[in-house]
């Protein structure tokens, strides 16, 4: 395998103040928010009871963290034999799972109603286990940990723990497994979760297909958010933009992205609801925004010269997670319509929480990146 | 202008009113018909001219409630009313004289001022077998209505029975009642509903038409707006008690003794028009009227309500505009956007999809420089070789 | 680099295999089996054509269920009795609210509250069991120790009828109950027992359902005994019957309720949603547990993954030098 290393270089930059800034500006939010309770400072209500954070926190944030699930497919499953080239970067799509999911189980206590009774879900003489959220919450605290294991080997390796570090890769095969098993089940499950709230949900996007559209759309905004991420990471650190793995993983996602519009499509002629995109409503906008995203990565990866160009790699990946971020914010606030008297849009201390938690994963992903081991290591 | 005997005080003599009563009559009249203050001097001056048209009173089928309520009222009491402030030519329970010469004396009124007098109707007038189930002087009511009716100036329809058959006319009505303006049918007459009726709508009724000659504003039934334009519950005391769904379901029961509302008795205030609750009954004292003492309304004042419908039967709100106080189906619940959030939103969204495109654009001038670079290395290698 | 043809079959095939595994169940499997109406349950009956909009029930329902006034300085009893409010909708003070449907040729009034469907979305959703349906009277619970205020609930919830209390540090979730707790005391609901009207009727749902179906055949001015407060209580009001919308709200719709709605007007109209004859409780369901059944099809597949990853890990697992 390809070894890791720290980047180094110094820790407290200008971006990481200005993100500083804004997790302090979240906090004087947060103390409002347990003080008077939630209706002090968002604007959510009984008809958009999730408001933007489960959707943005949640369903976004797990969505851009499936990064490592991403990149564990490829390795682990699709991976024999060329091994060597996907593994690189499968540490650093680790460590942005584990920021996205670890924020995502952190914005619970946030946005939990009754966030100090939290350890009743872990009862199991409490599940009920016809609850699709009780299997997206148990198996994604599961996969926090799961991932914290998977991320372990760089901690271990940062500490010098040989010993234990050669323990743990006997053992890591099980750890992959369930690495890969967890989010395919939950991604899926956060997707079902919408089936239940039936018509309240725009037919654009209310479809029985939810759970398979939502975990193909997580394995691709995962790979979008790695592409991206990386290249971006490398670009202002200035390290090898590894095009050829990521050419390799785009041409995966050219299927996928395929396969994504086939269903997306597919459904909706078979539902007979095609003609809801021509509405030119709110809906019908949302929806042709949301699959421009999608095709426009499909149109740029189609070509092999695209594929190894940073640029157009990092555009397609962008679109590819702008796209997956639109059509889960666009199937939980924009499709979604309790009743046509109910109004919502965020207030501003709903969105300096969600903002509050970015530029935690923006301030703390380099310092990690900085300290271990989770580079790919640089040739030159 | 003196219109009664008052000693040097001021004080009345005898019956009468002193002339700051009276005064204050003119200007409470002229509140009660809904006209401006300034109206009180005119009332004044048309009450008082002598010239005054006469009142021609007419008992049909009746029970003199209608007069016996007449003689409840105390603002002023009957013989002011009848004795100073209206000049009443005919009328077969106060006239001292009776038979045919009273019949004469009405006669002679009648022809004296055609055109001029105005007629006031009390109880139903048969029109079964031509009439002949209620007769005064040997005519039928139906005769002299149809005799009388077409010189009158204007026709009041005093009490319910008048007006429609009220509860003479309640089924099966063997001898035809009918009302007023059912026989008079070219002529509008001035319905005032109500069994008894209240004492004060005929005497502000009176009054408008002495002082302005012409008819108050009348609704689709022919009833003064000032009195019947608005239901009972409108103005019911206990309406409160019907929003808050305070009901006495039975009678004596401790929603009944705490004054609920009586709509479960079957109160028909709510498709009644009548303004009993704001000047009360008679003037006999506070809240003496049919709600106020304890029994629903059994809408007395309303053809097809009174007599018609079972007394205990659940009455039918009219809202003739549905009441502004009810939520709507599509009332909005939450908070739309704000400019601070907006602007925040727009503000991320903006800086977010920026340096997507700053990177990209960096991006491109970095590959093309390295393009560059690399075709100028094989230049000068080719150049080499 | 290129990518040569065995590559992209080999991606392409990948992405079919991931879609394969996952969720081609929910293609394959339909909702599961419909749940019964219990025998005993109760419910309400509500008229549009005789509510008059008097908010007794509204009221009612305040008085019955603690703190329910719109704002907390209204909870001071006055008299024995809580200062009445207007309420704009259901909330986490309000239960049940009257609302007000204009059309050019009338108005109707429409009682909004908790429908207690048979098969409820929100006792299928709540991932801790806050949320119960009684087994005898069919109403569905809440019970405040264990909820977490997921608030999963009001998003499952097709009617939004349960409130939450958004306003306070430490809240929970509000709902009727079809005042459950009055049953003990030989009461039944508040809003029924003071509608004067019998436009809310309590009863048990098959005397309901049979009373509405009557109510249905009847001629239009036709006069008819309504039933007031509760179908057993022998009160009767008296009146003609108005012309119905030929369709039991709440008979079928959602997967039936128990909370039904007779109107002049399409009920869809009042507010109230176009449901399909299926609960979606039992399409999500239907889903769930067939992906979920026996927890048979994830142990599979972690079993291919554990495999897999054990054989892709080969070179993982053999200490390096670099390790030492």
């Amino acid at each position: 395998m390809a070894a890791s290393e720290p980047l180094g270089g110094k820790i407290i930059t200008k971006p990481f103040i200005f993100f500083s800034v804004i997790m302090f500006i979240t906090l004087i939010f947060l103390v409002e928010r347990y003080i008077f309770g939630l209706g002090s400072m968002t604007n959510m209500n009984d008809g958009f009871t999730w408001g933007i954070w489960k959707p943005w926190l949640i369903y976004i944030g797990t969505a851009i963290g499936c990064g490592g699930y991403a990149m564990a497919i490829m390795v682990y499953i699709f991976g024999k034999g060329t091994k060597a080239h996907y593994y690189p970067l499968l540490r650093f799509a680790i460590l942005t799972s584990l920021f996205g999911y670890t924020l995502g189980g952190t914005s619970l206590i946030v946005d939990l109603g009754r966030y100090w009774l939290f350890y009743e879900f872990m009862l199991p003489w409490n599940w009920n286990l016809t609850s699709v959220l009780l299997e997206v919450g148990l198996c994604m605290a599961l996969y926090i940990g799961i991932l914290w294991l998977e991320f372990a080997p760089a901690v271990l390796e940062k500490l010098k723990k040989k010993k234990l570090l050669r323990v743990f890769k006997k053992v890591f095969f099980v750890v992959v497994a369930f690495g890969l098993l967890l989010p395919t089940m939950h991604q899926s499950s956060l997707g079902l979760m919408m089936v239940i709230v039936g018509h309240k949900l725009s037919p654009l996007w209310q479809t029985n297909l939810l759970p398979l559209l939502s975990v193909v759309s997580a394995v691709m905004m995962g790979t979008g958010a790695v592409i991206a991420g990386w290249i971006g990471t490398a670009h202002i650190y200035k390290r090898p933009y590894e095009t050829n793995i990521l050419s390799r993983v785009s041409v995966v996602m050219m299927g996928l992205i395929g396969a994504y519009l086939v269903l997306r499509f597919g459904d909706l002629i078979w539902r007979g609801q095609i003609g809801l995109i021509f509405a030119g409503d709110v809906n019908s906008f949302a929806f042709i925004i949301e699959n421009i995203l999608h095709i426009i990565p499909l149109l740029i990866l189609a070509s092999p010269a695209n594929r190894i160009s940073p640029q157009k790699l990092f555009i397609a990946g962008t679109c590819l997670l702008s796209g997956g971020t639109l059509w889960r914010h666009n199937y939980l606030v924009t499709g979604f319509c309790p009743a046509p008297q109910w109004v919502f849009f965020p207030a501003v201390g709903e969105v300096v929480i969600v903002l509050g938690f970015v530029a935690f994963a923006m301030a703390a992903i380099p310092v990690m990146l900085k300290v271990l081991p989770v580079a790919p290591k640089s040739d030159h | 202008m003196e219109c009664h005997e008052v000693d040097k005080n001021g004080k009345k003599l005898g019956g009468g009113v002193s002339r700051r009563d009276f005064l204050k009559f003119c200007a409470v009249m002229a509140a009660s018909i809904g006209l401006p203050l300034g109206a009180g001097s005119k009332i004044a001056e048309a009450i008082t001219d002598p010239n005054r048209p006469p009142v021609i009173w007419l008992s049909f089928s009746e029970c003199t409630g209608c007069v016996m309520s007449l003689l409840q009222a105390h603002h002023p009491t009957l013989d002011t009313f009848l004795l100073d402030l209206i000049s009443l030519d005919y009328t077969r329970m106060f006239m001292t004289t009776a038979g045919h010469t009273a019949t004469a004396l009405r006669d002679k009124s009648i022809e004296e001022n055609k055109g001029k007098f105005i007629l006031v109707v009390e109880g139903a007038i048969p029109t079964k077998d031509n009439g002949i189930y209620c007769k005064s002087g040997g005519r039928t009511a139906l005769d002299i209505l149809k005799d009388v009716g077409p010189k009158a100036a204007f026709i009041i329809a005093l009490g319910s029975c008048t007006v429609w058959g009220g509860a003479a006319a309640a089924h099966p009505n063997p001898t035809g009642l009918k009302g007023v303006d059912k026989i008079l049918t070219d002529k509008t007459v001035i319905n005032l509903n109500t069994c008894p009726p209240s004492p004060y709508n005929l005497l502000s009724t009176v009054i408008h038409l002495l002082t302005f000659n012409e008819l108050p504003a009348l609704d689709d039934k022919g009833r003064p707006k000032f009195a019947y334009s608005r239901t009972v519950c409108n103005n019911c005391e206990r309406v409160y008690n019907f929003r808050a769904g305070r009901f006495a379901w039975q009678f004596g029961d401790e929603g009944h003794k705490k004054g609920y509302c009586l709509f479960a008795l079957g109160c028909k205030g709510p498709q009644t028009f009548s303004n009993c609750p704001s000047i009360l009954f008679g003037g006999a004292g506070a809240e003496t009227w049919c709600v106020g003492i304890g029994h629903p309304c059994c809408g007395c004042a309303e053809e097809g309500v009174g007599w018609t419908l079972p007394l205990h039967q659940l009455g039918d709100p009219l809202y003739h505009f549905p009441p502004s106080h009810f939520a709507r189906i599509d009332e909005p619940v939450g908070m739309g956007a704000t400019a601070a959030a907006a602007a925040v939103v727009a503000g991320s969204v903006g800086i977010a999809v920026g340096a997507g495109a700053v990177l990209a654009k960096r991006l491109g001038k970095e590959e093309k420089k390295a393009k560059e670079l690399s075709e100028k290395e094989d230049a000068t290698v080719a150049k080499e070789e | 680099m290129g990518i040569n043809r065995r590559d992209f079959l080999k991606g392409a095939a990948g992405s079919g295999l991931l879609l394969a595994a996952d969720a081609s169940p929910a293609l394959a499997f339909g909702p599961r089996t419909p749940k019964e109406l219990p025998p005993d349950a109760v419910g309400i009956l509500f008229d549009s054509t005789l509510c008059i909009g008097c908010n007794a029930c509204v009221f009612r329902c305040k008085q019955a269920n603690p703190h329910m006034a719109l704002r907390p300085e209204f909870n001071v009893p006055i008299g024995g009795l809580k200062i009445h409010d207007t309420p704009i909708g259901l909330s986490e003070n309000t239960l049940t609210v009257i609302k007000l449907y204009k059309h050019d040729g009338g108005h109707s009034f429409i009682k909004h509250q908790c429908m207690h469907c048979i098969d409820p979305a929100c006792v299928s959703a709540c991932p801790v069991t806050a949320f119960t349906k009684d087994p005898k009277t069919g109403i569905v619970k809440f019970c405040k120790r264990v909820c977490i205020g997921c608030r999963y609930c009001q998003l499952a919830c097709p009617f939004v009828a349960i409130g939450f209390k958004w306003d306070e540090p430490f809240p929970e979730m509000v709902r009727c109950q079809l005042c459950d707790h009055l049953i003990p005391l030989g009461k039944y609901a508040a809003c029924c027992s003071y509608c004067p009207t019998g436009a809310a009727l309590y009863g048990r749902v098959a005397d309901l359902r049979k009373e509405a179906s009557r109510r249905l055949d009847l001629e239009y001015g036709e006069p008819y005994r309504f039933p007031v407060n509760h179908i057993e209580s022998g009160r009767k009001s008296f009146r003609p019957a108005a012309k119905y919308y030929p369709n039991i709200y709440g008979d079928t719709e959602g997967g039936g309720l128990q909370v039904m709605v007779l109107a002049g007007v399409s009920p869809l109209r009042l507010g109230l949603p176009d449901l399909p004859d299926v609960s979606n409780a039992a399409v999500s369901e239907g889903v769930f547990k067939t992906i979920y059944k026996w927890f048979a099809a994830p142990i599979v597949l972690l079993g291919a993954l554990v495999y897999l990853a054990y054989r892709n890990t080969e070179e993982y697992r053999k200490p390096k030098d670099e390790d030492d």
